[in-house]
């Protein structure tokens, strides 16, 4: 019994119907010659399920998943008028562009020296980063920094917070007792203009961060230079 | 939507040049997709219309890529199975891979969507915008040229 290719494959496929299916199932018991050519059929199908399948059991990479987490984030928080509609012009504006490129994903380690220490087990920003967040204001865009502040708020407890970004990490820092206490953490940017959509998951994650721990509006110029002068201790 | 990121992985696995630019692939999915979630109708199947963004954008950048895969993949790269230095990512490939990227686009997407990702016919059909027998006929050609290039191994 001849039978045409395209009858065959949509037999191994699954797609013919009952009567059809098993009219040819029947043929390929007394035809050797059938019953190799569906066998051929089936093996390339499993062929190619055993080369493509092990991508399924792999880890998917952060930069693929935090988009779609972040704006599940963004959009259940959008009736939080006030930063919303302070943030994204601000983002607009400049932040998104001076984050833009890739997202450096390497493991910070804290140590000495470096932009972060570690006391008591907490993490909180040291040398440089330390002293951006101390003193630079999110207007200061002095080339050559290497740090960029993002924008600064109130939480909840009314503890003063500042999201940054630099090329080794980038997060939001909140004053504490001792200091700057890193609550996020995330990769680092290249801040040079460059390739924007690779940088999307970290400030997107960042902001939608931001917009969670916050109440009220981002700070405007007027409240961040008082908020320097007061040591960024709550009022 | 992240339920569907290891299918979405496997299928650019299969239609991009390697795995990093399958991912590439993906994440330009994703974005896309996050960015015209409207156009998404409830109700409808959410993979089937990801897959149909992934494969859009895949076919938009074709031309370019299909430039760059004939300067990469030529004869000597096609047949180096070794490790000469910097061939990794068509090492990686192996046998089959190597046999996919030889398939011109369309074939290849319609052996992915059924022979792979297991969509019936007329889904895939969907998928890619063409008529059933279109596709059928692409997925036939794809399946003799895979099986010709495989040779003993299927």
């Amino acid at each position: 019994m001849t039978q045409d290719p395209d009858t065959l494959r949509a037999y191994v496929d699954g797609e013919l119907d009952e009567v059809t299916a098993s009219r040819l199932a029947k043929a390929a018991e007394v035809d050797p010659e059938l019953a190799a050519r569906i066998a051929a059929e089936t093996r390339l199908r499993d062929i190619l399920s055993a080369h493509f399948d092990p991508v399924l059991a792999e880890q998917v990479p952060q930069r693929l998943v935090l988009p779609i987490e972040t704006s599940r984030k963004v959009v259940s928080l959008q009736d939080r008028r006030p930063l919303r509609s302070i943030v994204p012009t601000r983002m607009v504006r400049w932040a998104v562009p001076a984050m833009a490129a890739a997202l450096a994903l390497t493991v910070f380690l804290p140590g000495s020296g470096g932009p972060t220490e570690t006391r008591d087990g907490l993490i909180f920003a040291a040398n440089d980063l330390a002293e951006a967040l101390d003193t630079q204001l999110v207007a200061d865009r002095v080339a050559g920094n290497d740090t960029r502040i993002l924008l600064s708020f109130a939480d909840k407890e009314g503890t003063l917070c500042r999201a940054f970004a630099r090329t080794d990490l980038s997060g939001i820092a909140c004053m504490d007792d001792t200091g700057w206490h890193l609550r996020i953490q995330q990769g680092g940017v290249d801040i040079r203009p460059g390739d924007y959509r690779q940088a999307s998951s970290v400030d997107n994650a960042i902001m939608a961060s931001a917009q969670e721990m916050a109440v009220g509006p981002a700070f405007d110029a007027e409240q961040e230079r008082l908020a320097r002068a007061q040591s960024w201790r709550p009022r | 939507m992240v339920k569907l990121l290891p299918r979405l992985r496997r299928f650019a696995a299969g239609l991009a040049r390697d795995r990093v630019d399958g991912d590439d692939l993906v994440q330009l999915t994703v974005e896309r997709a996050l960015t015209s979630r409207a156009q998404w109708q409830e109700g409808t199947r959410l993979d089937s219309w990801m897959y149909r963004i992934m494969r859009n954008i895949w076919i938009d950048e074709g031309r370019s890529r299909t430039r760059r895969a004939q300067t990469f993949i030529g004869e000597e790269a096609g047949l180096a199975i070794g490790r000469d230095g910097g061939q990794e990512a068509v090492a990686e490939l192996g046998t089959i891979g190597r046999a996919m990227q030889q398939l011109p686009d369309e074939q290849r997407e319609a052996v992915m969507l059924v022979l792979v990702e297991g969509y019936k016919y007329a889904e895939a059909a969907d998928i890619v915008g063409c008529p059933v027998g279109t596709l059928t006929s692409r997925l036939g050609r794809g399946r003799e040229a895979l099986m010709a290039m495989l040779g003993e191994a299927a």
